[in-house]
């Protein structure tokens, strides 16, 4: 059994884009677990991280309900906020507070929940990519097998190690998704020798076939909203 | 090579630092170093600039007061009906409440005493610049790449990332920008030279001469800029659609 420290050291290999080391990994007969634990590692790290990180923000910054209370209140001080209420005596703030404090109740455990569920969360996506990555890859010409390609892709989760950078209290995270897209493009060409447009288009196959879907059903929730306006 | 020299060569469109970062094993590794240096440091100076400010409440509630009463002047030469100008005058009426409750607001306790609140703030807005500065960066390299691919050049995605990064180099310069009145001329240059690095750095990964690599940076940009615009107007018919729907 490998030591934490070699999954590290994989990881990182991933964050910067180490061609050997994608390579190496398509030769490894243990790439599927490997390429599983890396996954699970850099979310643990990310999880922790981000859990402290929130913990220290909790504690820095002022208690959401307090903040409310205040907008609360100055909601009928200010002459603005209780001239839309004498323009139309039925508007009030008070359903929108409500629901803000119901909101920041249920977001106090977020970060415990987030913690935990962050290592599901990547395993989860690395899974569904690598097999959409996969049949396009075959489809293209590829030679690679499964655990090739999930054992190369599973690398390019390295890049969610900048995610830890949350750590720090009030950080934005940032690149992750595009430097992540690009080690999946490493990997897979290294998975399954493909050429460089091959892989290009193996590796987007996936966001582009999520976006179509977002964009589907967006129209279509636009366009029932058109609907009903013209309906009633 | 050290990184400096690294810094100091992209800075002068040095050929033999791009190239070395092309072929060099750990380019992206220093790379990304060069992006870090200069992120901390352009975020640390921001921090620091925001950190005085934000330290003083009264000084934060004066910014406050003074943009929101800016923006209403900006909105009282375009408000053309009677109803507008009643609900600028609301709007007027209510700045020292809104001022009095900025104060309140900037001041609600925390658990961390004060300072080290502000601190911790600070210290993420440090951290959070190179990361900016990277994502930033590699969506510029992978448009230049997938445009300069297709007209003809050879490199790759490693090379370019690597490469791409000295692009980062000239915005060392946005450390300046907290003074009011360099603000805009400086990101202006850093933005323009970061640009000129980034043509220079994908002519030396491609192998392409100066023109191609110009097309190759500038092409995605402008066709993206050109799709959002096309967008823009289908939203825009859309919701004009949607409230005369709603009219009807």
């Amino acid at each position: 059994m490998e030591s934490l420290a070699h999954f590290v050291r994989l990881s990182t290999a991933g964050l910067l884009l180490d061609v050997n080391t994608f390579r190496a990994q398509r030769d490894n007969p243990y790439a599927l677990r490997e390429g599983f634990l890396v996954v699970i590692v850099v979310g643990v790290i990310v999880g922790i991280a981000s859990l402290i990180g929130s913990i220290l923000s909790r504690m820095a910054a002022p208690d959401p309900t307090a903040v409310i209370e205040v907008l609360q209140r100055y909601s009928e001080r200010i002459p603005l906020f209780s001239g839309l209420q004498e323009v139309n005596p039925d508007f009030s703030f008070d359903p929108i507070f409500d629901l803000l404090t119901g909101v920041f109740s249920t977001l106090q455990w977020s970060s415990l929940i987030g913690a935990i569920a962050t290592p599901v969360v990547y395993v989860l996506g690395w899974l569904i990519y690598g097999t959409v990555a996969h049949l396009a890859a075959r489809s293209l010409g590829g030679d690679g097998t499964f655990a090739q390609t999930l054992g190369c892709t599973a690398l390019a989760s390295g890049a969610n190690l900048l995610a830890a950078v949350q750590i720090i209290p009030f950080a934005t995270v940032a690149g992750t998704t595009l430097l992540g897209l690009i080690g999946c493009y490493l990997g897979l060409r290294a998975a399954h020798n493909l050429p460089a447009w091959r892989a290009f288009w193996a590796t987007l196959i996936g966001p582009i076939l999520l976006i179509l879907i977002l964009l589907v059903v967006s129209c279509g929730a636009l366009a029932i909203l058109i609907a009903s306006a013209q309906g009633s | 090579m050290s990184v400096i020299d690294t810094f100091n060569g992209a800075l002068i469109l040095n050929q033999r630092v791009f190239g070395e970062m092309r072929d060099a094993p750990d380019g992206v590794r220093r790379g990304f170093l060069i992006i870090l240096l200069v992120g901390i440091l352009v975020g640390a100076i921001q921090s620091a600039s925001a950190l005085i400010s934000s330290g003083n409440p009264d000084q934060t509630v004066e910014a406050f007061i003074v943009s929101y009463r800016e923006a209403i002047e900006q909105q009282r030469q375009t408000a053309t009906t009677p109803e507008q100008r009643e609900v600028l005058q609301l709007f007027e009426e209510s700045a020292d409440e809104m001022a009095a409750m900025v104060r309140e607001l900037v001041t609600l306790p925390t658990i961390l005493p004060r300072p080290i609140s502000l601190f911790l703030q600070a210290l993420g807005q440090t951290v959070s610049r190179p990361l900016e500065y990277l994502s930033d960066m590699l969506l510029a390299v992978i448009l230049t790449h997938i445009a300069a691919r297709q007209l003809g050049g050879q490199g790759g995605i490693r090379a370019m990332v690597a490469v791409g990064s000295l692009s980062v180099a000239p915005h060392a310069l946005d450390a300046l920008t907290f003074i009011p009145v360099l603000n805009l001329p400086i990101s202006i240059i850093a933005w323009g030279w970061g640009l000129i690095v980034l043509i220079t750095g994908t002519a030396v990964v491609h192998r392409l001469d100066t023109g191609k690599a110009t097309l190759a940076v500038l092409l995605y940009p402008s066709l993206l800029i050109i799709l959002g615009i096309l967008l823009s107007c289908i939203l825009l018919i859309g919701l004009i659609s949607l409230s005369a729907g709603l009219g009807a």
